[in-house]
């Protein structure tokens, strides 16, 4: 059990029109190669010339996206920014690694470097809103937004604050591309994908449509090991399968993982909706942030996205959510959520 | 002199990557640093490899960068007495 | 909230492999810093650097069992200290909830820079490339989790040079607030050509030996290294019958919105992590028996980390200093190394000279504690500061 998250506003910058309108109503972007690429907004209305000079293309639709969720929440200083990312930003890193090899050690731009350390982008959040507080950045693949999730809970629950800023960035470049390629990720049908997810999460329910209850963390499970712990996650909350209105999975379309989330279909009513989202966003280690906000919007606005539909269900009223996502057999999660309108 | 701190500006503005930037809204004599353009301690950073890149100049202690770098004016100058390349 | 106790420690750093390699030299006032051996940098020679005095072949060659580890100085690094710190403290019996909270800056770039333009073309490696995996901070930990059992919970934290003291306070929220029974937390990096670039482009390392809180101190010297503690509760103490060797009774993290690399010069970040972890205590500044400074030797960090310890601490200021004079700046294992440096001042009621100081920064007027020596200490606060502001304190307690 957690000290629940009572998520207050969620913004979303992926391959879909997903941030200006904060939904996924416009018309759905399909892939073009093998790799879903974020959509940029224009920069210009946030920053001026001087603040832009350091923003990489990730850092800045990291810091425009906690920008806008701060503002939907009507909050200018959270009181802590926690942030997950598998690989930080990665340009930053390539390209200071090019500086290094092309002028042979000599005096190097310290830019990158500075940016490509993981924890950049929050202190940029930090600077932008001059938010004093606790800050953190978790950098641990599929678990990185998760952490980050679950560290706010026990801040919250010893009090130590009432509300943070919590997110995930992440983006791909064609070297990244490459090697993950080598690496056989892209081998059984899932496709690369990028985005950055900032939720404003408060310790009490004012306001909040969504809040994520519990969340739990496997690594490299047995298929038992993940049903005993549903069973027990779902009997901690005193539910029961049938109480699941909708089910979010991350399936990526490599089959040799799609049993993991059959584990849990099969054990659903078929009248429990049931959503994925990573066709609409592709594969990368903090995905499930579009999974989440996702789950945050259609709390809000009371309705499912069509778009998101793997098997629609029957129910009108949406009450608990069950989430599930893994990454490359790796790192599994849970999250359960319940709307509270 | 004037065209030469034309050109600085210009290789200011894209080694800071002041993106938009006009060479014209830089005041020659204005101070680059704080309250005049704005920049700091990194931006220092980034215009001694300005200077080794196009000049030939090498600054070791980041102290005597910033000296160099009040303005346009003293960095034209600068690099002019002491240019390499 | 429950006590978190802290009853095993393992660590390498260039002082050494092992707890007890680390205590001679601190004794002593002997430093690690010297030329680089085996970083693969045209600096290796032109800075002193605080490298493990081994090859990696030799590194795995020391461990007991190698398991499924990569090729990679991070996780010949981490396992050494892993391994120690597991078995200087018992394991409970029966079922408890076990994590391991890890931290890194760069993960396993030391062993990937030098294949990365082979492993970008296409076509080139296409076979056996299970070593690119490395450049993920998540894999080190995970080969680490595997090798030593602690795959049921993990992470990776990466805060710049305070990423392993932020390891060790989501460890003891973990254990405080029951969701885990026992936790091991620290970091680890390893020498990089990737970080010795970076902090020269930042004109911030001393080509002489690191010379903290002094005003003649012109940077830092980087490290590598790894440390790691076992955090146990009440609760675990009773289960594994552990004697701890300290307690970890305050901490905090308090990120200041100053610049992107430089902190604030009246250290108000400093100050307020320092305040906040001695806060969380219970205890009063007053109470501070010591205090392990992170001094890196930057300008920037000494003097704004200097102006905090004065505003907190008044005209009592409690005997500090900084160890980074013997291991470098280990960067994410900096926090966890100084833990175990902390660790060991409490238990052996001790405090470790600090090295290569002669005059104090004007206006600020700190001098380090100079001369080894045993005194009474009850309460030890130790400083990790890093990039984007990031300030962690922990604070460490006597165990009677």
């Amino acid at each position: 059990m957690i000290s629940p998250l009572y998520i207050r506003s969620a913004r979303a910058i992926s391959a879909q029109e997903s941030f200006a309108s904060n939904d996924l109503s416009k018309e759905i972007r399909s892939i073009t190669g093998n790799r879903f690429v974020y959509i940029e907004p224009n920069y210009q209305q946030y920053f001026t010339i001087m603040q832009l000079r350091r923003m990489s293309r990730l850092t800045r639709i990291g810091l425009v996206t906690a920008i806008e969720c701060l503002k939907d929440a009507g909050i200018s200083q959270p009181e802590a920014i926690l942030t997950g990312t598998g690989k930080g930003s990665l340009h930053d890193t390539e390209k200071f690694m090019h500086a290094i090899r092309e002028f042979q050690e000599g005096t190097l731009n310290p830019s990158p470097f500075i940016q490509s350390t993981y924890n950049s982008l929050n202190g940029l959040i930090g600077l932008h809103h001059q938010v004093n507080s606790y800050n953190t950045t978790y950098v641990h693949s599929g678990f990185s937004l998760e952490h980050a999730m679950l560290d706010a809970a026990l801040l919250f629950g010893d009090n130590t604050i009432g509300n943070a800023l919590i997110g995930a960035f992440e983006e791909m470049t064609d070297e990244h591309y490459i090697i993950k390629e080598k690496l056989g990720f892209w081998k059984n049908g899932a496709v690369s994908g990028e985005g950055c997810f900032f939720f404003y999460a408060e310790k009490d329910k004012n306001g909040s449509a969504l809040a994520i209850e519990d969340i739990k963390l496997w690594f490299e499970p047995e298929e038992n090991q993940i049903r005993q712990g549903l069973e027990e996650l779902l009997s901690s909350h005193q539910i029961d399968w049938n109480d699941i209105d909708v089910f979010i999975s991350g399936r990526n379309n490599d089959k040799r993982y799609d049993h993991y989330y059959n584990l849990v279909a099969d054990k659903l009513p078929s009248s429990t909706h049931h959503i994925h989202f990573k066709h609409l966003s592709g594969e990368f280690d903090t995905a499930a942030g579009f999974g989440i906000w996702a789950a945050a919007r259609m709390a809000e606005m009371k309705r499912i996205f069509p778009s998101l539909l793997l098997k629609e269900g029957s129910r009108d009223n949406i009450k608990h959510i069950l989430f599930y996502n893994q990454y490359y057999g790796k790192q599994h999660v849970v999250y359960l959520m319940k709307t509270t309108a | 002199m004037e065209d030469f701190k034309r050109i600085l500006k210009l290789q200011i503005i894209e080694a800071l990557n002041l993106q938009g930037m006009q060479p014209e809204e830089i005041d020659d004599n204005g101070p680059l640093f704080g309250e005049g353009l704005g920049l700091d301690s990194i931006d220092s950073l980034e215009m001694i490899v300005l200077m080794e890149r196009n000049y030939g100049i090498k600054i070791e202690d980041p102290r005597e960068g910033r000296k160099i770098f009040e303005s346009i004016t003293t960095m034209a100058a600068y690099i002019q007495a002491n240019r390499k390349k | 909230m429950s006590s978190v106790f802290i009853t095993g420690i393992g660590i390498v750093s260039a002082l050494g492999i092992g707890v007890r390699a680390q205590r001679e030299k601190l004794v002593a006032g002997i430093s690690g810093l010297k030329s680089a051996h085996f970083l693969n940098s045209i600096h290796k020679t032109e800075f002193p650097f605080g490298e493990v005095p081994y090859t990696t072949v030799e590194l795995f060659s020391t461990l007991s069992d190698r398991g499924e580890l990569q090729q990679s100085r991070l996780q010949a690094l981490g396992a050494l200290a892993l391994e120690e710190c597991l078995s200087s403290c018992s394991t409970p019996s029966g079922f408890i909830r076990q994590g391991l909270i890890n931290a890194t800056t760069v993960g396993g770039m030391t062993d990937i820079e030098d294949r990365y333009f082979e492993l970008i073309q296409p076509g080139i490696l296409d076979g056996d490339t299970d070593w690119a995996s490395g450049l993920d901070c998540a894999t080190g930990t995970e080969h680490l989790a595997r090798r030593f059992g602690l795959t049921d919970f993990m992470t990776t934290i990466s805060t710049a040079c305070s990423s392993s003291a932020n390891a060790l306070q989501y460890g003891a929220r973990l254990l405080q607030q029951g969701h885990l029974d026992r936790v091991v937390c620290g970091g680890v990096d390893s020498l990089t050509r990737f970080t010795v670039n970076g902090f020269n482009s930042l004109k911030n390392l001393d080509k002489e030996l690191c010379k903290p809180f002094d005003v003649n101190r012109n940077g830092l010297n980087l490290g590598e290294g790894a440390a790691y503690l076992v955090l146990e509760t009440e609760k675990g103490l009773q289960l594994s019958g552990n004697h701890p060797l300290a307690i970890l009774s305050g901490y905090s993290n308090f990120n200041e919105a100053f610049h992107p690399t430089a902190p604030s010069p009246e250290g108000v970040g400093a100050f307020e992590a320092m305040k906040r972890a001695i806060e969380k205590s219970g205890l009063e500044p007053a109470a501070i028996s010591y205090i392990n400074a992170h001094g890196t030797a930057t300008l920037n960090n000494d003097e704004s980390e200097g102006r905090a310890i004065r505003r907190l601490f008044g005209d009592s200021i409690p005997p500090f200093s900084s160890t980074k004079e013997y291991t470098g700046h280990t960067l994410a294992a900096a926090g966890a190394i100084e833990a175990v440096f902390s660790v060991l001042s409490l238990h052996h009621q001790e405090i470790y000279p600090g090295l290569n100081f002669t005059t104090p920064i004007p206006g600020i007027e700190l001098v380090p504690a100079k001369e080894y020596q045993q005194t009474t200490l009850n309460h030890i606060l130790s400083n990790s500061f890093g990039f984007g502001g990031n300030n962690a304190s922990l604070l460490f307690s006597k165990y009677d």
